[in-house]
């Protein structure tokens, strides 16, 4: 039974606070990352850095490092269901993007075409037109 | 007791309960259960969170408007309040495994008092919002040259969505760990027996990274 062996094993409080200090790091570094333009990567660098400090978490404050293997399996499943729910679902619905863009197509009343949205009389264009947001109109 | 308890608690370590055939054994299942649970709360949240990046793929413009009237201050400052909480909260489960009666009730203290930090801080936000007419539905105003207010409205309804729904999951933790704490007090636990403290931080810790998450894509989307 190996799992007797690792049951036993518990972080220490040095641990805790080296673990607390590097999401100290992360957040401020995730503060700092935003306010600069990595145009689409800012997105990429936001949810790494929120994964890593996920990750740094899940091993030692809740302990699965320590666990079992079956454990380890349980925390592992919830996040793979998770991506399975939203990469499933934007297949979805970003493939009707294209379809909601397509002027030609009569929409139910309430249902406007995306470009919609920015596109309104008089309002300043430059400052929030990114150049990932345009490339991701485009598609 | 029953005979048959009577013969297991005989034969077994009285801290472990008769359905498990040692110690390491029922910690596992504890743990086991606490995390079937959690992983149900994932994908709980999870909807959310798919919520989210549909309209914000749908509406990108209209969310970095929305988030530019999220102060960072506030986001930034309860990140690190729920990011303290956790290393109390681990410290608490640290001395409740060593028999550290007096630690663990300080912890578990303090691990009380920085959630309701957390929860003060999001009264004053969601004030502000109140003031600023940016609750959806409850009149509505968008001022701002950027964003078309319908959809500005559409994230603003996740942010109170899930901060909401975030804030309730610190609130029942805040009624979870007050019990604890007076049980910590009489001395109910010591390393022979500490499951609940255990299993509280597991959803304690649980709350940390929805929020870990939360503050990036709501409070700092398009801030270059």
């Amino acid at each position: 039974m190996e799992h007797v062996h690792v049951a036993h094993a518990h972080p220490t409080p040095k641990l805790y606070l080296a673990v607390f200090a590097a999401l100290m790091v992360f957040t401020l570094l995730t503060i700092a990352a935003a306010f600069q333009n990595f145009g689409v990567l800012n997105n990429v660098i936001a949810l790494a850095i929120a994964g890593i400090k996920t990750t740094l978490v899940v091993l030692f404050f809740m302990h699965v490092k320590y666990g079992s293997r079956l454990t380890k399996i349980f925390a592992v499943t919830g996040f793979l269901w998770l991506s399975i729910l939203i990469s499933f679902t934007l297949s979805d619905t970003e493939a009707r993007r294209h379809l909601r863009q397509e002027k030609s197509v009569q929409w139910p009343s309430g249902w406007a075409p995306l470009p919609a949205e920015v596109k309104e009389p008089g309002a300043p264009s430059a400052e929030h037109g990114e150049p990932h947001e345009q490339a991701a109109e485009r598609h | 007791m029953s005979e048959q308890a009577h013969i297991s608690a005989a034969h077994h370590d009285p801290f472990v309960a008769h359905q498990f055939d040692d110690r390491a054994q029922q910690t596992e299942a504890v743990s086991l259960g606490m995390w079937a649970f959690l992983v149900q709360e994932i994908l709980f949240f999870g909807g959310l969170f798919t919520g989210y990046t549909v309209y914000r793929s749908y509406y990108p413009d209209a969310f970095i408007a929305g988030s530019h009237h999220l102060d960072i201050f506030y986001g930034g400052f309860n990140t690190i309040v729920l990011i303290a909480s956790s290393l109390t909260m681990a410290m608490a489960v640290w001395a409740a495994q060593n028999s550290k009666k007096n630690q663990l009730v300080l912890f578990l203290i303090l691990t009380l008092i920085l959630g309701l930090i957390f929860l003060g801080v999001k009264v004053i936000e969601y004030t502000d919002k109140f003031n600023h007419h940016l609750v959806p539905g409850w009149d509505f105003q968008w001022t701002e040259p950027h964003g078309h207010p319908k959809y500005v409205q559409i994230f603003y309804s996740f942010y109170f969505a899930m901060t909401g729904m975030h804030a309730l999951h610190m609130i029942i933790g805040a009624a979870i760990i007050t019990p604890l704490i007076i049980m910590a007090m009489r001395g109910k636990f010591h390393k022979d027996y500490y499951a609940p403290i255990e299993v509280f931080g597991l959803y304690w810790h649980f709350v940390d990274i929805v929020w870990i998450f939360l503050f990036p894509l709501l409070y700092l989307i398009g801030r270059h």
